[in-house]
């Protein structure tokens, strides 16, 4: 998971991408696995154990549990991994490149 | 893959053996008296050498230290549950309406997939579907996909005089439809092509399979999330897995419906390792990866 991860974010590094962990370790064995690992991306700190605040409001269950979240902040993927998450990504990223390619919306038409 | 993560079931602990004595007993060298092992006692030693085969090619795994040396012993050596179940019916069917039986088949459901699953599954439905212990099995069998599974939930439901089972039923065939539909979802989707057809079919069997292509994903989620509400609702305070059924439901409703693809996050407030404070809609305009995870 961890070189898959760290792979993407430097591919998308110039991109509106953002990995953003929640961990559940205990702080000092989180804080060596971000040390050990290279883990370059921010994690919410769930308080130490599985059953933290923050797994507890989106009921994990199982680690890891992926979710992957437009620009819009609408769930769109669940427990992708590996290709299947670039796929996904690359998708909502190609979403944002066509709004913005979109021209302005045009005058009201009247009586169409 | 989403169904690997099903419920894992209790393992029923074998019932105390008792001690048979026969007319003229044996004396071995120790000199205490011969038992004849009891019914309970075989199917007990059934899961007994299953667990020593594991955990002797666990050791042997972990000593190969190239990925191709261990997909190779996993492919020749990973003990075969089917061979374990195969033994456990064997004895099961000697008497299957009895209480370590039932146990029996609880093992082999929550052990092995497929044909075997449904040969447990055919005896439970036959004789232990009213039984007040049936809650137990529930679980497993709210992992699977075929269509007897979901009949015979329906029936405990329907005809299960005792609340536990009732309730346990209740919830296991909530999640059993939930699961229906994310992998009709899955089968019905760009991403599906004739090998993941293959692979679908190979751990569902055609029949499982042909259920879930069949299924109104919408009128499954529909009806998950009223079964969630009768639970929260009716079996609030029934045991569960270290919680209630009411509680673990109102977890699973709220899941349904904030978490769900195509609901709108919610915000996320906490603090970094550095104990900087920060939220999720900070991120808002990129798309997020959010990753529950641990090192242990």
């Amino acid at each position: 998971m961890i070189p898959h991860e760290k792979t993407l974010v430097k591919r998308l590094a110039d991109k509106p991408f953002a990995l953003i962990g929640v961990n559940s370790d205990p702080k000092d064995n989180f804080k060596k696995a971000v040390e050990k690992e290279g883990i370059t991306w921010r994690s919410f700190w769930d308080g130490g154990n599985t059953s933290g605040p923050i797994a507890g409001a989106w009921n994990v269950r199982g680690w890891p549990t992926i979710y992957v979240i437009d620009a819009k902040g609408v769930i769109r993927f669940r427990d992708v991994r590996g290709e299947a998450m670039d796929k996904a990504v690359d998708q909502l990223l190609a979403e944002i490149e066509k709004e913005s390619e979109k021209p302005a919306a045009p005058a009201e038409k009247k009586g169409e | 893959m989403k169904w690997f993560r099903t419920a894992a079931t209790l393992i029923l602990l074998a019932t105390p053996a008792l001690v048979a004595q026969t007319d003229e007993p044996k004396k071995p060298e120790t000199g205490a008296p011969a038992a004849a092992p009891t019914r309970a006692d075989r199917i007990a030693a059934v899961k007994k050498d299953f667990q020593k085969a594991q955990s002797e090619f666990s050791k042997g795994y972990q000593k190969l230290k190239t990925d191709a040396e261990r997909s190779e012993y996993y492919e020749k050596s990973y003990p075969n549950a089917d061979t374990y179940a195969e033994r456990m019916l064997a004895i099961v069917q000697e008497d299957p309406k009895d209480d370590a039986s039932r146990g029996g088949l609880t093992w082999v459901l929550s052990s092995t997939k497929g044909r075997m699953q449904n040969r447990a599954l055919a005896l439970l439905a036959e004789h232990h579907a009213l039984s007040e212990a049936i809650a137990e099995s529930c679980a497993s069998i709210g992992g699977m996909s075929s269509p007897e599974a979901e009949k015979f939930l329906r029936k405990v439901i329907a005809e299960n005089k005792n609340e536990k089972a009732r309730a346990t039923a209740t919830y296991c065939l909530a999640t059993n439809l939930k699961n229906a539909a994310e992998m009709h979802d899955q089968a019905t989707g760009p991403e599906h092509d004739a090998e993941s057809e293959k692979g679908m079919k190979r751990y569902l069997g055609e029949e499982g399979y042909a259920r879930i292509i069949a299924l109104d994903p919408a009128k499954a989620r529909a009806e998950s999330e009223k079964l969630l509400e009768t639970c929260v609702n009716d079996f609030k305070e029934v045991a569960y897995r270290k919680s209630t059924i009411g509680k673990i439901a109102a977890q699973d409703l709220f899941e349904a419906r904030n978490l769900a693809i195509g609901k709108v996050a919610p915000e996320v407030t906490g603090t970094d390792l550095e104990g900087v404070e920060f939220k999720l809609s900070d991120y808002r305009g990129k798309v997020i990866v959010l990753d529950f995870w641990g090192y242990w």
